[in-house]
């Protein structure tokens, strides 16, 4: 055959002409077999015409031969028609399951970028596939084995002959040329040649030489060297087989056995050397569970089995690499190394204490499973230092309370107490530690951890410093680690004497002081309320700031009127009292206390014709409250500053998050005797809202806003310091009292709330607009980066939105509502149930724009009128629609509420369902909004239907919130910024329309 | 894969090549490819990109760069088969 026929036989096998033609042509040297000089029939159908080939030998013979470069070869292979499968060799059979692998390889991402040294300055850019899968390598193995004698028959000195080098060599050629040719042919990956010659920067460089055929570059930088070999070890990471993937080595430590008389002591300080402690080592199956006996994996063979020149270890070597692996962290281990079949390592009490609090840890970050004994897991089983506070001189409360104002400034007395977790211990056990100089030391039948240069400093402070005097606030900051003290070991606890042990160690839950409900109370309080009413009085009576923090509907607003009502009994005279909350519920307070506290004098200081000047100050003196709004708090300081308040009261206090903020400058800044706060929020997850809201109510208490950020916010929100926040947790039990509405003590009788997913479906119109949005998007963002890229993302972002609500709101239409948009069908017809029950709804929706088009849409079909408040709805108007819906002879039964303006502060307990048209995507958010309905005051079920576009960013928002998952936490501390921190991979994955979104139509 | 025009050669042929043409042209079947397991992204197994990050965005480049080529591949394999 000459190539002029191969050149028309291929352009016959394949539907691509043009490959025949490109190919050069050239002639190729083969061992073949042959007989009598002439190479024998390689045909099927002739085999049996080379008659006897028992005398055949292989002779070097020339064949002509068309080239094709890796790529071209990957391309003319894959694309060998069906029908002429048949009639090739069983070589390019072979071939072509091998470029069809090394593809398949490919479209799963299974390949790594890597770099070579190549002299000086130089690099060489590397693709390399990544066969990981032992399935997957067994069938290689099993292809080298069944290779066609001819494709290894190559006659030259440098050819490759063994079946695995040579399948080797294609797959990475194939990767190589594949990859390179598939980026040099996109304008968006050529301009890096250009940028990189440019620009001169070693990443730019190193990308070039990943794209096309200019491989190895010159590396500009100068640390070139230490560079490459950091990406050449971080991209042969996956290089190898996952032989044993699941086995998992693991360390057991063991104590040092303990004789018997020795173990009834109560304290035993063997000495740093005398015990000898055991580190085990076992082999583990996750999968199984199974814990492998390692002396029967030691006499198991020492070598496992090779595939394509890459040998899976045997069981054997795998312990021992492993080893290998853990010596660089678990020092002394590499001694155990070179014994034959090493199955523990034997420790002295230093190097056990070494291996529990500083490798442990190392070794487990590793993949090393480490078992330790129960003592040594628990951390606060520590030596430490405990506060104890007393009144002085014993004085009860009320004696204490006669001597003046109490408060955190007061002096009280203190000693310290030497503990290890709860466990106390004497001043004689712990000199018997200290002086025997050991870290680990049993102490009544458990080993603890002692740090000998602490427990020597703090020996001497204790002989220096036994007690005294400091004030509570010093107490509460010291046991905090806000303010260090010199003693060298940690406070681990701050307990109380008499009714300092109720301030600083009861829970809230305990009876306090024995109060009933005021008399003039109109209405029942439930009993979980009197106990708050009962903890607001006793702080208030001590005159620390109080921060009532019960979850949303527990009655936040009742306890705190009570309190107004309490005080005023017992003490007619006192001053009155300023009571900051948000515009949006003046009416409700209003409401609120003219309903439950008929006797006290409220005075309103909000709107245009408020009063000012000594007007104010005079009814102000002259009322027991007044009701005013965050955003007068800096207008009228002057005027609020001229009356002498009893008492700082913060609806939610939330408010105040921004401690710079004039509004909070200008609330601290008020006098008053006492302080108190309500909010709904976990303070603990909102650290700088809990210090701005401590400060205002405890002036100092945590600290200035610096110290606080640096002891408790940076350490547990950027580094999830746990031990931190529980130290906050302890600090902040005095002053914050917040119960759940499932917390078994608290009985609020609210009745069930049942939530539940409205799935809808896009119509065609809003799944066009989505996908072209989408492909919008995904088109521009390569060419984007930094803000222009975020801002493109959360455009996006918010359009689909607006798209999955009614092709309307993205288009900006006002007519033609009607069979547009799936939500939108989906809502009137369940709202047409609500009304038809008899039922009334609150519907939440983010965009002021939805709304109005949602109550064109309710007004025209369902013929109901619907209220809407929005951000721009004056107050007055606001308090009069909440006055109408709740009027229970009312007319009107559906409620729209914008979630920035009416998802909080409101009570609106005659809906008993509540929509949620689109999402906001932070469950608190939704709950708060959920609760103006689920309330006390609610009598019926509650449903919450949240709405949910199938297929769309909704779905899978709303699944990763479900899942609960980390990104789920993200996504609900960073609203939608998140997505702009994602590739453009995964913003395909979560942007892109999914095939059920749109219904099939009938 | 691109043999040219090969001029050297070798004295010897491998000794494991059979003479027989019944081995050396053997009709058999291709062994058959295992079913694919399910596989993280190879980028992602390897984890963060251990240099200190410098201006450009290395990882997310090759974030796109794995995209694209799992894409082009995909459609290749898709008309292959």
């Amino acid at each position: 055959m000459s190539t002029a026929e191969l050149h028309e036989a291929i352009g016959d096998l394949t539907p691509d002409g043009l490959l025949a033609s490109i190919a050069a042509e050239g002639s190729l040297r083969l061992w073949l077999p042959s007989s009598e000089g002439r190479p024998l029939s390689s045909r099927p159908e002739t085999l049996e015409n080379n008659g006897d080939a028992s005398g055949a030998t292989l002779e070097e013979t020339t064949v002509p031969a068309l080239s094709f470069g890796p790529a071209d070869t990957i391309d003319l292979l894959t694309s060998i028609e069906d029908a002429n499968r048949n009639e090739v060799g069983s070589s390019i059979r072979y071939w072509r399951e091998l470029a069809c692998y090394a593809l398949s390889l490919l479209s799963r991402e299974q390949f790594v970028p890597g770099v070579e040294p190549r002299g000086g300055n130089r690099i060489e850019g590397r693709w390399s596939m990544t066969v990981t899968d032992p399935n997957e390598l067994a069938w290689l193995e099993s292809m080298a084995e069944e290779m066609p004698p001819v494709c290894r028959a190559v006659a030259s000195s440098n050819a490759l002959t063994g079946a695995a080098a040579l399948i080797d060599g294609f797959l990475s050629a194939a990767c190589e040329a594949t990859i390179r040719r598939s980026l040099e042919a996109d304008e968006f990956y050529q301009q890096f040649h250009e940028r990189a010659e440019r620009e001169g920067k070693w990443e730019l460089c190193w990308l070039s030489s990943l794209i096309g055929d200019r491989r190895v570059i010159e590396w500009p930088d100068d640390d070139a060297t230490a560079i490459a070999g950091q990406i050449k070890s971080w991209s042969s990471r996956l290089d190898g087989p996952e032989s044993e993937p699941q086995l998992r080595l693991g360390f057991v430590l063991e104590e040092p056995d303990m004789i018997e008389a020795d173990a009834s002591q109560s304290l035993i300080n063997p000495g740093a050397e005398d015990r000898i402690w055991k580190v085990v080592f076992e082999l583990h199956q996750p999968e199984t569970g199974e814990t492998l006996d390692i002396t029967q994996v030691w006499q198991e063979q020492r070598e496992g089995p090779s595939i394509l020149g890459r040998r899976i270890s045997s069981r054997s070597e795998h312990v021992r690499n492993e080893l290998s692996r853990a010596a660089a962290i678990f020092t002394g281990l590499e001694r155990v190394l070179q014994s034959e079949a090493p199955t523990e390592i034997e420790l002295t009490t230093q190097a056990a204490h070494a291996f529990i609090r500083e490798q442990a840890p190392l070794l487990v970050g590793q993949g090393f499973e480490v078992e330790l004994p129960d003592w040594a897991q628990i951390r606060n089983r520590r030596l430490g230092l405990e506060l104890v506070v007393g009144p002085r001189e014993g004085r009860s409360l009320e004696q204490e309370l006669s001597l003046g104002s109490f408060g955190l400034s007061s002096m009280i007395e203190f000693n310290w107490r030497i503990a290890v977790g709860d466990e106390r211990i004497t001043p004689e056990e712990f000199d018997r530690i200290a002086a025997g100089g050991a870290p680990l030391v049993r102490l009544r039948g458990h080993w603890i951890d002692v740090d000998q240069i602490a427990a020597q400093k703090a020996r001497e402070f204790l002989s220096r410093h036994a007690g005294g005097t400091l004030t509570l606030a010093q107490a509460i900051r010291m046991s905090a680690g806000v303010d260090e003290d010199d003693s060298g070991l940690p406070v681990i606890g701050l307990t109380g004497t008499d009714w300092l042990q109720r301030l600083l160690n009861e829970v809230p839950e305990t009876r306090i002081d024995d109060l009933s409900q005021p008399e003039e109370f109109n209405g029942t309080m439930r009993p979980y309320q009197i106990r708050g009413l009962e903890w607001l009085s006793f702080l208030n009576r001590l005159g620390i700031g109080a921060c009532l923090a019960d979850d949303m509907g527990l009655g936040k607003t009742i306890q705190l009127i009570a309190l107004l009502l309490h005080e005023r009994r017992n003490y007619p005279d006192v001053g009155p009292t300023l009571l900051f909350v948000p515009m949006s519920v003046v009416g409700n307070w209003r409401r609120e206390l003219s309903r439950f506290a008929k006797p006290l004098k409220v005075l309103v200081h909000h709107g245009p014709d408020r009063l000012l000047g000594d007007a104010f100050v005079e009814l102000a003196r002259q009322s027991h409250v007044v009701v005013t709004t965050y955003g007068l708090a800096n207008r009228d300081a002057k005027t609020l500053h001229r009356v002498n308040w009893h008492r700082i009261a913060l609806d939610e206090a939330q408010k105040i998050k921004n401690p710079s903020a004039h509004q909070t400058i200008a609330i601290r800044a008020l006098p008053a005797a006492h302080r108190v706060a309500l909010t709904g929020t976990p303070l603990e997850n909102h650290l700088s809202e809990l210090w701005s809201i401590m400060e205002t109510l405890n002036p100092g208490i945590f600290g200035s806003a610096a110290t606080f950020r640096k002891q408790f916010a940076v350490p547990i929100e950027k580094m999830g310091d746990q031990k931190r926040a529980e130290q906050l947790r302890r600090m902040i039990r005095p002053f914050v009292l917040r119960r759940l509405k499932n917390d078994p003590n608290v009985e609020c009788d609210l009745p069930e709330k049942m939530e539940m997913r409205v799935f809808c479906n896009l119509t065609p119109e809003q799944a066009a607009l989505y996908k072209e949005t989408v492909q919008q998007m995904l088109e521009e963002i390569d060419r984007a980066a930094g803000i222009r890229r975020r801002g493109l993302i959360l455009a996006t972002l918010t359009k689909l939105k607006q798209i999955c609500n009614h092709p309307a709101h993205f288009l900006h239409q006002e007519e033609t509502l009607d069979g547009r948009s799936g939500k939108c069908e989906r809502i009137v017809e369940m709202l047409e149930e609500v009304i038809e029950e008899g039922d009334s709804a609150l519907i939440f929706t983010q965009y002021r724009v939805m709304g109005d088009l949602l109550q064109k849409m309710l007004a025209s079909r369902l013929h109901a009128r619907t209220l809407f408040l929005h951000g721009a709805t004056p107050a007055k108007r606001r308090d009069e629609m909440v006055d109408e819906f709740q009027n229970p002879a009312g007319d009107v039964r559906l409620f729209i509420l914008s979630l920035k303006a009416g998802g909080f502060g409101l009570n609106l307990t005659r809906a008993n369902h509540v929509f949620h048209f689109d999402r906001w995507w932070n469950p608190a958010v939704e709950q708060q909004a959920t609760d103006r309905a689920h309330r006390i005051g609610q009598t019926r079920r509650v449903q919450v239907h949240k709405f949910v576009c199938i297929g769309t960013i909704e779905d899978r928002i709303d699944k990763l919130l479900a899942e609960k998952s980390a990104l789920a936490d993200h996504i609900v501390g960073s609203g939608d910024e998140w997505l702009t921190n994602l590739t453009t991979t995964e913003l395909k994955e979560y942007l892109t329309l999914t095939a059920e979104a749109v219904a099939d139509s009938d | 894969m691109t043999p040219g025009d090969d001029t050297s050669r070798a004295n010897q042929p491998p000794a494991d090549l059979p003479a027989d043409p019944g081995e050396f042209w053997p009709i058999r079947p291709v062994p058959e490819r295992p079913p694919t397991a399910e596989s993280e992204s190879s980028l992602k197994r390897l984890g963060a990109f251990p240099v200190p990050r410098g201006a450009f965005p290395v990882m997310g480049f090759f974030a796109t760069v794995y995209e694209h080529i799992a894409t082009l591949a995909r459609e290749q394999l898709n008309k292959a088969k």
